[in-house]
């Protein structure tokens, strides 16, 4: 499962037309599209949001990916329901926060999946955010791949030793990590200065004003891809004041009298 | 006795297979290289001896036990897995706990445990430095532990994954004095390398490995005249028969050497003297 768990996450160069939007214009889309997640409090309102994700998934071709990924993360979905469902008693309510979590994960793959790591970095620039942060981000995105290679190889060479992960009681089995997390801390630590080193030998200096070969533009349609789903927020918004799961229920009662 | 059968295996659910129909037989104390070059399959297929992996189909058998059937840490107990750059692995305190590891993992009780790593520290130099930090060694120290903290177990069966990387001239002395060591003891000693000029030195028994198939399965002498095979593989000769080659195409030698005493003796000869 290490072996394939980044794989979900990895950007793949297609030409869809979601490809095509301004990473800026993505980021503000999923940015409101957030919020509504967060303030919503209703399955059928979660549920219209997600519909709207997933068909823009669609459009994006990262469905499969996101199906895929739904399907490794559905341990932690149960688990995020039966915790809620013995603290809140209810099936429905606990559904919610299984809600959200999915959208959490459609929207962020809505961006990541549709997005190519180097134009998230000049988003980051363009938001005046300092080089050093906007490049410690878009490298820490870069090296998912290469830091799931290396747990894997880890975990493979202490299992060749005898490390047995799947015995013993829960704090047993805490304790055997650590054969895997040290080596991985030390790895990353060296990974970092290495890094730190080749960008300071190609000239990276982040107290220079930098310019860019390649310009992220705004266009039109980026414009329009935003207008579109912010009027799909507000919407939704304005309904979830009217229209509830219970009063639907309660719709549904009435037109069966 | 190592017998993979029909070995066929690929890491997604579909996609290409990294290994395709590997048929091999690997007797108890033989010297075994397996070359060829980057993403050959080498260590896809080695990993399969101590059940890292397992096959997508066909067999591999470990002294009559199908590889499918136990798990690693049971498998590990006969075959060690060096890996490529083993050094990165350490995460212990002190050198003795790191020799240690395996053996606890093992189920060794505490008065043979202390014994086995006392003998093999010893062997590999590495006594003085059993309370220290294993962080704080010399590049070649820290891969004799990470060798020792394999061959504490004793294994019947030892894997090396690129023994040589990352290694100096005089490393690689002490490397190829670790194997002829090995050797000696009876142990079969499997290594994965693309350095002709290291198994040119041991000339073990050779598997040539190229996009996932065995290209070649014989002695490293009758390989290393064979420019060709190698090359396909995307290896080159080593330096020796390289010169034999030069020379055997300038008509000057018949008869090829096989080792540098010989190539010595071959060349003062064709110059016409002794005292060169």
């Amino acid at each position: 499962m290490m072996r394939n768990i980044h794989e979900l996450f990895k950007y793949e160069s297609l030409n869809t037309p979601l490809h095509n939007i301004d990473p800026r214009s993505k980021l503000a889309t999923i940015f409101i599209y957030l919020v509504l997640t967060i303030i919503l409090g209703d399955i059928t309102h979660l549920l219209i949001i997600l519909i709207i994700i997933l068909v823009q998934l669609a459009v994006g071709r990262a469905l499969r990916k996101f199906a895929k990924g739904l399907l490794t993360l559905t341990p932690f979905l149960v688990l995020i329901l039966i915790l809620n469902y013995l603290s809140l008693g209810s099936v429905s309510a606990s559904l919610v926060p299984v809600f959200r979590f999915l959208l959490f994960l459609a929207i962020m793959d809505l961006f990541f999946l549709t997005t190519d790591p180097d134009d998230f970095a000049l988003t980051l620039e363009s938001l005046r955010l300092p080089l050093t942060v906007s490049l410690s981000f878009s490298l820490a995105l870069r090296f998912i791949p290469t830091m799931a290679e290396q747990v894997n190889e880890i975990v493979e060479a202490q299992l060749s030793r005898g490390l047995k992960l799947d015995q013993g009681n829960f704090f047993a089995r805490i304790k055997k990590y650590i054969p895997i997390l040290i080596p991985i801390i030390i790895l990353s630590i060296k990974r970092s200065i290495e890094v730190a080193e080749s960008l300071e030998i190609r000239g990276v200096d982040p107290s220079i004003k930098r310019v860019h070969y390649v310009a992220l533009k705004l266009s039109t349609k980026d414009i329009i891809y935003f207008i579109i789903n912010l009027a799909i927020v507000v919407v939704v918004y304005l309904i979830s004041g009217y229209i509830s799961s219970d009063s639907l229920i309660t719709l549904l009662h009435f037109s069966k009298i | 006795m190592i017998v993979v059968e029909n070995l066929y295996f690929t890491y997604g659910s579909q996609g290409d297979y990294v290994l395709k129909d590997i048929n091999l037989e690997i007797g108890e104390g033989e010297l075994l290289a397996i070359m060829g070059d980057n993403g050959a399959g080498k260590t896809t297929l080695v990993k399969h001896f101590n059940g890292l992996l397992k096959p997508t189909l066909g067999h591999v058998y470990v002294d009559d036990i199908d590889t499918r059937d136990v798990p690693v840490s049971e498998l590990s107990r006969k075959v060690g897995m060096i890996f490529q750059y083993p050094e990165k692995m350490f995460f212990s305190e002190r050198v003795w706990d790191e020799v240690a590891f395996a053996l606890r993992n093992f189920g060794y009780d505490e008065s043979s445990i202390s014994r086995l790593v006392q003998k093999i520290l010893n062997i590999f130099w590495l006594w003085k430095y059993r309370d220290s930090s294993p962080f704080i060694l010399s590049g070649g120290e820290q891969r004799r532990l990470a060798i020792a903290s394999v061959l504490v177990w004793n294994p019947k069966y030892i894997v090396m994954d690129e023994p040589t990387a990352g290694q100096d001239a005089v490393q690689r002395e002490i490397l190829l004095q670790i194997i002829n060591m090995m050797v000696s003891q009876g142990k079969t000693v499997i290594l994965v390398t693309h350095d002709v000029e290291f198994v040119a030195e041991i000339r073990p028994r050779v598997i040539l490995m190229s996009n996932g198939e065995v290209m070649y399965d014989g002695e490293a002498t009758r390989l290393f005249r064979n420019p060709d095979i190698l090359e396909n593989a995307g290896l080159t000769q080593p330096i020796l028969f390289k010169l034999e080659s030069r020379l055997r195409n300038l008509g000057l030698i018949e008869e090829g050497f096989n080792t540098i005493d010989e190539a010595a003796k071959k060349i003062v000869s064709l110059l016409g003297g002794k005292h060169l």
